[in-house]
């Protein structure tokens, strides 16, 4: 009987953990539509090539906790931009930006969280578990993706 | 002008797999710096990658530092790769996950990376137009004919 009831109590906890552990925080920002535009600031030489003005999934790949962070710049001039990256990466030297569409991100299969904490933050998120996929998904994004560099 | 590189690991013992210190003990530094004065690139470059992302939040997102075995995996690999006259330069680049990548590319949709791990694991994916692959591998020879076979498509379909 105890046997029964630690299983059941079990996968009680599975179904209510579950959709934690797959979906983002509550989403405090605005809607995003399909044509805004994210803005992932370059803090690695290696996660563009200049010659080729590409950027490379490497950029987009997520951290251990399955996210990847990005700022809203819908709207914002270049030097807004800048500004922006330097406010948020605490005076860290960043090269530029790698810039994707919402509908870009969505039509690889990854969705957006406006959280806007920090700021115009939005996560990219819903990356599989299997990292020779998510580098595939990253490849495809980066494909997507407007390099725009800061000015030296 | 040589370029000297001196390979300075961030962090030795523990972390170390049995055939990273294998590989360990057989590159020796002076094996690295004659690879390097001889401008072989992607290994200069592997070591630059290295010296930069070996600390943890090396990108400012949290990023996890590379392991001593993910970059003598990568190395390993370099030395072992008979790269292909007409394929593009390999880059070398670090992952937020602390892997190690080598990418070939001839075209935004055209490339082909490999992830190199701290534990030894090894991933690829390519993209050729809308066609894509990937995969992953635990021994250097089955990564080495991965890509082999995903340089030849990327070359072929360029």
């Amino acid at each position: 009987m105890s046997v029964l009831w630690q299983l059941l109590k079990r996968a009680w906890l599975a179904l209510l953990l579950k959709p934690r552990l797959r979906t983002p925080a509550a989403t405090q920002g605005p809607n995003l539509t399909d044509v805004d535009v994210l803005s992932r600031f370059l803090t690695s030489s290696g996660h563009f090539a200049r010659g080729k003005k590409r950027v490379k999934g490497a950029a987009f790949l997520p951290a251990a906790d399955k996210l990847t962070s990005t700022f809203h710049t819908t709207g914002l001039d270049a030097e807004a931009k800048w500004r922006l990256g330097d406010a948020h990466l605490a005076g860290r030297h960043f090269y530029g930006s790698g810039d994707v569409t919402v509908g870009d991100v969505r039509a690889v299969g990854l969705d957006v969280d406006p959280n806007y904490e920090p700021e115009r933050h939005v996560g990219i998120w819903g990356w599989p578990n299997e990292r020779q996929e998510q580098m595939s998904l990253a490849q495809q994004l980066a494909a997507t993706a407007t390099l725009s560099l800061r000015p030296q | 002008m040589g370029m000297t590189l001196t390979y300075a690991p961030a962090d030795s013992g523990p972390g170390l797999s049995e055939a990273a210190e294998i590989l360990s003990d057989l590159i020796s530094h002076d094996e690295i710096s004659a690879h390097s004065d001889g401008l072989d690139r992607p290994i200069c470059d592997l070591s630059e990658v290295f010296h930069e992302a070996s600390r943890e939040d090396w990108d400012g997102y949290g990023a996890k530092a590379v392991s001593h075995s993910a970059y003598l995996d990568a190395l390993a690999f370099l030395n072992t790769f008979p790269t292909p006259g007409q394929s593009p330069e390999p880059e070398i680049s670090a992952s937020p996950n602390g892997e190690i990548l080598i990418e070939w590319s001839t075209g935004p949709r055209h490339v082909f990376t490999l992830a190199f791990g701290d534990a030894g694991e090894k991933y690829y994916a390519g993209l050729f137009g809308t066609n894509k692959t990937t995969g992953r591998e635990d021994l250097l020879e089955r990564i080495v004919a991965a890509a082999e076979e995903g340089l030849a498509r990327l070359t072929s379909e360029a």
